[in-house]
């Protein structure tokens, strides 16, 4: 990156930007990012095209971290539905607010498959083991996972052991 | 490296589940947080047009920015469909107002917010009308916006922060 001085009070564009679409050059529906200092990317929940992509600042693609490339909707531990939410621990494992699968995914760093780790693939609810549309994920330094259920009107915690 | 678990029974720390109201143990649609080190948490409370924090172990939030009684408008006392919350290291809040079009800068304890990116019409040359979520790099000073509905990711000088008008260029 590189600071440059001009009258402006705009944005740079950094991802997207090429309408609507799948292609590897555009975003659909973004919806949460996390910025990975490491690798100077932005990992970028795309939640039309149901992948978990990353950008690398300065480019003009996204690449591939979770879900399929092709965009396609589903339920296995490597696909998602309308995902909203994600964040990222220190040591690289990726968390995702699988809004409409109704779950939490765990990606260990580096891996296409997921675990479940709260909620259940495809039920709604609103019970202390169920998500109804869970929203956005954070963690605490203790790696407590907490889950903003939009839906259910509440936050939820999950404890690490 | 242990394997990682997670108890599956979750514990209800924010909000009154399935009832919606405006009372401090009540939400309507929350959509982001942030935690601070202690474990602080911030919601942004959206249709109540609020941020609510609560401090670990209690589930009273108490409202820092917006209006506690939900009450909206489009000057700096009231947020507007806040989306997201971003803290910096000093606690203090950014701000995404969808229906706003702005991003504001609520410092710690404040009771009124300040302009941190956008007008408050039309939002940026790229025309973000509807700006969805956001994301602090740093001590606050450049302001990531994400934009749904225009499928894009930029990136903007915190006007508050750095006044002297600067762009940032990305070269990789």
């Amino acid at each position: 990156m590189r600071y440059t001085e001009g009258n402006n009070t705009a944005g740079v564009l950094v991802a997207g930007g090429n309408g609507r679409g799948n292609n590897t050059n555009q975003l659909n529906s973004p919806m949460a990012i996390y910025f990975d200092s490491l690798s100077n990317s932005l990992i970028i929940a795309n939640k039309g095209a149901h992948n978990i992509v990353r950008w690398q600042i300065g480019d003009n693609k996204w690449t591939l971290i979770a879900g399929n490339l092709n965009a396609s909707i589903g339920n296995s531990p490597s696909s998602f539905s309308g995902p909203y939410g994600l964040t990222v621990d220190p040591i690289g494992n990726l968390y995702v607010a699988d809004t409409f699968n109704r779950r939490v995914q765990f990606f260990p760093a580096g891996h296409i498959e997921g675990r479940t780790i709260a909620g259940i693939t495809g039920v709604f609810g609103s019970n202390a083991t169920l998500l109804y549309v869970p929203y956005s994920v954070a963690l605490d330094n203790q790696l407590n996972l907490y889950v903003v259920d939009n839906a259910s009107n509440r936050v939820q915690k999950f404890l690490r052991y | 490296m242990p394997v990682l678990r997670w108890n599956i029974t979750g514990i209800t720390i924010a909000g009154t589940t399935n009832i919606v109201g405006k009372a401090s143990n009540q939400f309507n649609n929350s959509w982001g947080l942030a935690l601070t080190y202690e474990n602080t948490l911030y919601v942004a409370d959206r249709y109540n047009h609020r941020i609510q924090k609560f401090i670990r172990g209690s589930l009273n939030g108490a409202t820092v920015a917006g209006q506690a009684n939900a009450t909206t408008c489009s000057s700096y006392q009231c947020l507007r469909n806040p989306s997201s919350v971003v803290l910096d290291d000093n606690e203090n809040l950014f701000i995404s107002e969808e229906a706003n079009h702005r991003v504001v800068l609520w410092k710690k304890d404040a009771t009124i917010g300040q302009p941190a990116a956008g007008t408050g019409t039309t939002f940026l040359f790229l025309m973000h009308k509807f700006i969805q979520h956001l994301y602090v790099f740093g001590k606050g000073m450049e302001v990531v916006i994400i934009s749904f509905t225009f499928h894009m990711i930029s990136l903007v000088i915190n006007k508050v922060v750095h006044s002297m008008c600067v762009i940032m260029e990305m070269i990789g």
